[in-house]
């Protein structure tokens, strides 16, 4: 048992690396939004920022060149900073949180279905000296472990940059924010994904196809509900119980619980199942 | 090794949905190759899945050294290794990392004669396995199942994507892991000419129906083809033939008692029959037969 979900193991390595990999690709992105909202009053002035003003040059035509692309762009950033800056707060919480979130524990719970059922793996362990529960616990532990990861990353990540860039209580926002999202994007892919399997359950001869189909295509529309949830969630739990473990949360947690051991008995129950 | 006569033994096993079986039943025994013999689509991979507890069955028993088989028994399946038509592990790994994974499954696992297995069959511990041939696949597979010193080997059709080489090869070390008499091999195959010889028996699947199953010997001495002119065969009796091949001026008649043929049609010529004349023969020209 110890070792059995090796396997998996390289597979969560895979989607880690990726996670990492995507955050490397967006980090320019990240670099920007931090540098705008870090010069934020400086674009507000318009003007010459200071190494404009002390600008020595080269005394050639160049030097024009430079401080009026300079200019321009600082014109440009400050014009689009007033426009958007509302828009740009929420953005910025959502792209530095929320996405990663959202898009990585649909990865990591999805390829822990994939690695099971598509990649070949259930026909290797259903012919190896391991019992459906043993398979079932370490699909589930699996599950967990790459959610976790990626879930851990992501939130840091969200909570450092924008404590660093806007401040605590944006940062706390983002971090709370962050937390409700995997809350509810879990517990509602859960939820997906215990129907497809009922329905698997139901329809047996189409049930590889079905299970992942369904539980795909629901998981994916199911991103777009966090999306609208994960600012205002934030703030109906700082306002009902001000982040504190209050009525909003347990609410929370006891659906995020109960659909999870409704899919330990699910699970363990299709690790048994033969086709 | 434990006491037991048969290695497997399927009683009455039916399967109505994905893959018919009708009322399967054969055995292998222990110490011995068992071709299992048929057409494709004629139900070899789902009795194979249906003995490695991928499939179920509707009705009868698979006994597996000599008990029935269990899902809740992991040193049975411990003592069972198998080889898949397709590769089942993920494809961004390589041989050793597949390695790894099997170490951890199987409490047998023999790392040294893994490695000696890749270095056969010329496989890289580092390549991943996305960039392998097929018969590259087939041959991890293979290396992987003789690793872990199971007394069953259950190979589905394993040498289909093989070079003659490589196939002679992987036949060389299913010999050597035969050698002390305790373990057994069930092959699915549809081209048995190529297996027969290191096989002691065959069973003949068609549509999901057994049609023979024993010893090679005592089948080929069985079968065997009537070469005969079209008028001529109607003097042989229906229940006997198993298909009929027409040409323009003769027949050949694949008939399941050689002997009593013979006796009864004297004047005949009949050749002995391989297993792919049989398999022929029972796949191409049987509907004529029944007709």
């Amino acid at each position: 048992m110890t070792k059995m979900y090796r396997a998996l193991r390289y597979h969560d390595r895979l989607v880690v690396s990726r996670f990492i990999y995507f955050f490397m690709t967006f980090g320019y992105g990240a670099f920007f939004l931090w540098s705008f909202f870090k010069n934020y009053d400086g674009y507000r002035n318009l003007g010459m920022p200071e190494s404009i003003e002390n600008f020595e040059g080269t005394g050639t035509v160049l030097d024009y060149v430079y401080i009026g692309f300079r200019q321009q762009r600082n014109q440009w950033l400050a014009e689009m900073a007033d426009s958007y800056l509302n828009s740009m707060y929420r953005f910025c919480a959502f792209f530095l949180a929320g996405v990663p979130v959202l898009l990585f524990t649909f990865v990591s719970w999805s390829s822990v279905l994939f690695t099971d059922r598509q990649q070949g793996w259930n026909r290797v362990l259903k012919a190896a000296p391991v019992t459906p529960k043993d398979r079932a616990k370490s699909l589930f532990i699996a599950k967990w472990r790459t959610i976790g990861i990626c879930t851990a990353i992501s939130v840091a990540i969200g909570f450092l940059c924008s404590r660093l860039t806007i401040g605590a209580d944006f940062a706390e926002r983002v971090f709370f924010g962050s937390i409700i999202t995997v809350l509810i994007v879990v517990t509602v892919t859960t939820v997906w994904d215990i129907l497809g399997v009922a329905l698997g359950a139901l329809f047996p001869s189409a049930r590889l196809n079905l299970t992942i189909g369904i539980t795909c295509c629901l998981t994916m529309m199911t991103l777009a509900i966090p999306f609208f949830l994960f600012w205002e969630s934030a703030a109906w739990m700082q306002y009902t119980s001000n982040y504190i473990f209050g009525p909003g949360w347990l609410i929370l947690i006891a659906v995020f619980a109960g659909t999870q051991v409704l899919a330990w008995f699910v699970l363990k129950r299709a690790c048994a199942c033969k086709e | 090794m434990s006491e037991y006569t048969d290695a497997v033994r399927f009683e009455g096993v039916s399967r109505s949905k994905k893959g018919c079986l009708y009322d399967v039943g054969f055995s292998v025994p222990k110490g011995t190759v068992m071709l299992l013999v048929g057409e494709n689509g004629a139900g070899k991979t789902t009795l194979l899945n249906v003995l490695t507890g991928q499939y179920g069955a509707d009705q009868g028993t698979v006994y597996l050294f000599g008990r029935p088989q269990s899902d809740d028994d992991p040193a049975e399946r411990a003592r069972m290794s198998v080889v898949f038509d397709t590769i089942p592990y993920g494809q961004s790994l390589n041989a050793k990392q597949v390695g790894k994974v099997f170490a951890g499954l199987y409490p047998q696992w023999d790392d040294e004669a893994y490695n000696r297995y890749l270095d056969i069959f010329s496989i890289g511990e580092k390549q991943v396995i996305k960039t392998y041939s097929r018969g590259m696949m087939q041959k991890l597979q293979i290396a992987c199942a003789l690793s872990h010193n199971a007394e069953l080997l259950v190979l589905d059709e394993p040498t289909a994507n093989l070079d003659p080489g490589s196939r002679e090869i992987i036949l060389q070390c299913l010999m050597e892991y035969m050698k002390d008499g305790e373990r057994s091999i069930l092959v699915s195959t549809n081209m048995p000419g190529e297996l027969d010889r290191y096989a002691d028996g065959a069973t003949m699947i068609h549509k999901g129906r057994v049609v023979f199953s024993g010893e090679i010997d005592t089948i080929l001495n069985s079968y065997g083809i009537v070469k005969c002119g079209p008028d001529e065969v109607s003097g042989i009796d229906r229940p006997d033939i198993i298909g009929i091949r027409h040409s323009r001026y003769s027949a050949e008649v694949m008939v399941k008692d050689r002997e009593r043929v013979a006796a009864r049609c004297p004047g005949m010529a009949i050749d002995p029959a391989t297993l792919d004349d049989i398999l022929v023969f029972t796949g191409a020209y049987g509907e004529e037969a029944a007709r």
